[in-house]
């Protein structure tokens, strides 16, 4: 079979220093390739550099970059060739199809400008998962929910019936029975014939689509050939820890249910977001004291506002609250939070970059007043030689790794001893090797010190890990509560049972059977 | 690894970062070049006491309206003034009431903003108003009613203006405070207790220096054009104060014969403007994220 895409010898340096090198590729017509590797592997400057997208001052450098297709070959290191294939011979699926949507346009007159004439704009709507699609067409971008701006950007994607579609991290913004969607559109378009090229950190992505995998490292392709020898039987160290670091790889949390007194206590929370709805309608959440509980559910189902009316960020319209032992109707959200500590989503963008770890990690105790400054000090030494940053104290996080900014992160939340973390989102912004190092750190953390634990995701194969006790969320309610160990035999709620199809217990089982 | 990426580090340490870019980002050699010019104004006016010739002053130094040549270099006026020396001593002038009163207009501009900007919804609605409606209001009409209350002179002309300059400071700064405190780093911090003034210290004050300070040399260079511009029309500085404004309305009537009388002030303006404009927009392109280059 001819290949749709070749890429020989691709290199690219910024400034000498080498993000690509020699980097060999081929996808053939029908086929889907996946692209898998960690953060920083150069991953993302593959799809780049066949765009031709590569910012200043990089520079590319390949012995062949060539399209062919039905509609004839395209040297695609010539600009004007390449300017010319992009959206039409090529389509490309963003990793935010929020960032990647004009605003004030609509969605019609965006499809057609991606290629599709007039009356082709609704069947591809429709193809793509929209059940009424004459509805969506005169939609401003800006109204879409994230689901939504999925789909239109991947129907912008395919518009122009390109030979090569690209995919760049689609599925990392996206929670699990979206996913599942998004992975089920890409292989109808390569069973149509189209060659796709998907980059990812996630195995279970690759697992479920790939009919090739190439892993890169540090820039270099250290392994390819078939998904089931490549995931099943994976040569190189680094293909292992990808395989052996995902979530459902990790030992289950085992412990009996704590049965303590409730030290997070929700009653009736309701809040409304004006023009939306409600978004929470009489919430009630109990959490015990040393009980981790996670919260689980989809994009738009109100997690995100639930933890921020817990954090104060969000006055709640209705409901009774008592967070840590504390009313903050009665006591002021300071009392609270003297208790009550966050672990942020991104641990990186949670960080003041102009800040050094050590301020960072006693900032907390400045802000309760607790200890004198010397005092702070000590106890910021402390924490941060704990977390394994003894020599980091003095660093800034633009001088940190992900994984130590995560570290600090959580030494921050940890400084003034709070009885409860809320955790947001908090391995979403990871690849797997820090999710695994992160769901490690927090189970250690809980059972160090008796905190008890809130942790929000629509993840559940990391809730599975981290948490004792798992609550589902779904129209602003609590609709199904289980204990971890029978949360997959004993789930009734429809919203529960889709969530767990999305995260089956080996998603690599398929592939490598 | 994102091909949207999020705009996130601050801009001091961005516009360290390009400024040392060896691979020329736009606005570099604007702010280069700017910044020289700029310092060798300042410099040299700095010193006028010690390098102008005579006494600015002093009338019948040399011939009237002598033209340029020997030891009045560029001239005198009709009085019989060195244009040098007047040159020289009127840039202290300008240049010193105008730092002082760029000092107050930033300090006023930055604190309502940044009460504005911590404001709750209505506060931040009446607050953004008021500050759009003195925006709208053209300077130099305020400072000419200012002017007439006050009776013409220099420090009525900045007094004016004081009125009006504060304005699209505390447009910026309360757009910055916003966007400062939604960011992730500051939304954390508050949710781990943060007090009002610890954010401003820490997450907003690193984001408002860049933009502000690009601010201030854009309005720097306006202001001193304007009152340049008043003083020739005889509301600023009175005769016999060298002013460059004044000393053009001066030149006015021997403008034809002795081009050199407008030349000298003319050019001084001229030169420190464009200096300053220069730094303004070298910086804005500098750390304005979307001017950076991505190949076709």
């Amino acid at each position: 079979m001819t290949p749709a895409l070749t890429v020989r010898g691709l290199t690219v340096d910024y400034r000498g220093a080498a993000v690509l090198d020699d980097v060999d590729l081929d996808v053939a017509a029908g086929e889907v390739l996946v692209v898998l590797g960690g953060s920083g592997s150069g991953k993302s400057t593959v799809l780049r550099a066949v765009l031709g997208l590569v910012p200043a001052p990089g520079r590319v450098r390949a012995a062949r970059l060539a399209l062919a297709g039905g509609r004839g070959p395209i040297d695609l290191a010539d600009p004007r060739a390449r300017r010319r294939a992009r959206g039409d011979r090529i389509g490309l699926v963003f990793q935010d199809p929020v960032l990647a949507l004009t605003p004030l346009r609509r969605v019609g007159s965006l499809v057609r400008e991606a290629g599709a004439d007039r009356s082709g704009v609704e069947p591809l709507l429709a193809a793509s998962g929209f059940g009424r699609p004459a509805a969506v067409v005169d939609r401003r971008a800006f109204t879409l929910s994230g689901g939504m701006a999925q789909r239109v950007g991947f129907v912008l994607a395919v518009a122009g019936g390109p030979d090569v579609l690209l995919a760049d991290e689609p599925t990392t913004a996206l929670d699990g029975p979206a996913r599942v969607e998004l992975v089920d559109r890409l292989r109808e378009r390569a069973a149509a014939g189209t060659a796709v090229v998907l980059v990812t950190h996630d195995v279970g992505v690759a697992a479920a689509l790939a009919d090739r995998v190439l892993v890169l490292d540090g820039g270099r392709v250290v392994e390819s050939g078939p998904t089931a020898r490549v995931l099943g039987a994976p040569a190189h160290p680094t293909t292992r820890a990808l395989v052996r670091d995902v979530p459902w790889a990790l030992p289950p949390r085992r412990r009996a249910p704590a049965k303590g007194p409730a030290v997070v206590r929700v009653r009736g929370l309701t809040k409304a977001h004006p023009g939306a709805g409600a978004v929470l309608d009489g919430l009630d959440l109990d959490v015990a004291e040393g009980e981790v509980v996670g919260v689980a559910g989809r994009s738009g189902d109100g997690k995100t506002t639930l933890l921020r009316c817990l954090l104060g960020l969000e006055r709640p319209d209705a409901g009774e609250l008592r967070l840590g032992g504390v009313d903050p109707a009665a006591e002021g959200w300071a009392a609270v939070r003297r208790v009550v500590q966050l672990v942020p989503q991104d641990p990186r963008g949670s960080l003041n970059p102009w800040r050094t770890a050590a301020q960072q990690v006693a900032d907390p105790l400045d802000f309760h007043r607790i200890g004198d400054r010397a005092a702070r000090r000590v106890r910021a030494m402390e924490l941060l030689d704990a977390f394994g940053l003894g020599g980091l104290a003095g660093r800034r996080p633009t001088e940190l790794s992900t994984g130590q900014c995560q570290r600090v992160a959580i030494a921050r939340a940890l400084a003034v001893r709070p009885r409860v973390l809320l955790a947001d989102e908090p391995a979403s912004a990871l690849d797997v090797t820090r999710q695994a190092e992160l769901i490690e750190l927090l189970t250690a953390v809980v059972a160090e010190h008796g905190t008890s634990a809130l942790v929000v995701s629509h993840d559940l194969h990391v809730l599975e890990r981290l948490c004792d006790r798992v609550a589902v969320l779904a129209e602003g309610r609590i609709v199904e509560d289980l204990p971890v160990g029978r949360l997959r035999a004993d789930a009734a709620h429809e919203r529960t049972r889709a969530l767990l199809a999305a995260h089956p217990t080996d998603p690599l089982a398929a592939a490598t059977a | 690894m994102r091909l949207l990426d999020s705009a996130r580090a601050g801009a001091g340490t961005r516009l360290r970062e390009r400024l040392r870019d060896r691979a020329r980002p736009p606005g570099r050699a604007l702010v280069v070049a700017g910044s020289v010019l700029l310092a060798l104004v300042v410099l040299v006016v700095l010193v006028a006491p010690w390098i102008a010739p005579f006494d600015p002053a002093a009338q019948r130094v040399g011939p009237r309206l002598a033209p340029p040549e020997g030891e009045h270099w560029s001239g005198t006026d009709r009085f019989g003034r060195d244009t040098a020396s007047r040159v020289l001593h009127g840039g202290r002038q300008t240049l010193l009431v105008t730092a002082a009163t760029m000092a107050a207009v930033v300090a006023v501009g930055v604190v309502v903003g940044t009460v504005i900007g911590l404001a709750g919804p209505r506060g931040d609605d009446l607050g953004r108003r008021v500050v759009d409606t003195v925006v709208a209001f053209p300077a130099v009409i305020v400072i000419l009613a200012f002017v007439g209350l006050r009776g013409p002179s220099l420090p009525a002309v900045l007094g004016g203006a004081l009125l009006v300059w504060w304005a699209p400071f505390a447009r910026l700064t309360r757009a910055l405070v916003r966007a400062a405190l939604a960011e992730p780093s500051a939304v954390t911090a508050r949710a781990l207790g943060a007090s009002r003034l610890h954010l401003l210290r820490t997450e907003v004050r690193p984001r408002l220096v860049g933009p502000v300070g690009v601010l201030v040399a854009v309005e720097t260079g306006q202001l001193i054009a304007t009152v340049a511009g008043l003083s020739f029309l005889g509301m600023g500085a009175q005769p016999p104060d060298p002013e460059w404004g004044a000393m053009l309305a001066d030149a006015r009537g021997a403008a034809l014969s002795s081009p050199h009388l407008v030349l000298g002030p003319g050019l001084a303006v001229l030169v420190t403007v464009l200096a300053l404009t220069c730094v303004g927009e070298g910086l804005r392109d500098l750390l304005d994220r979307s001017t950076q280059v991505v190949r076709p």
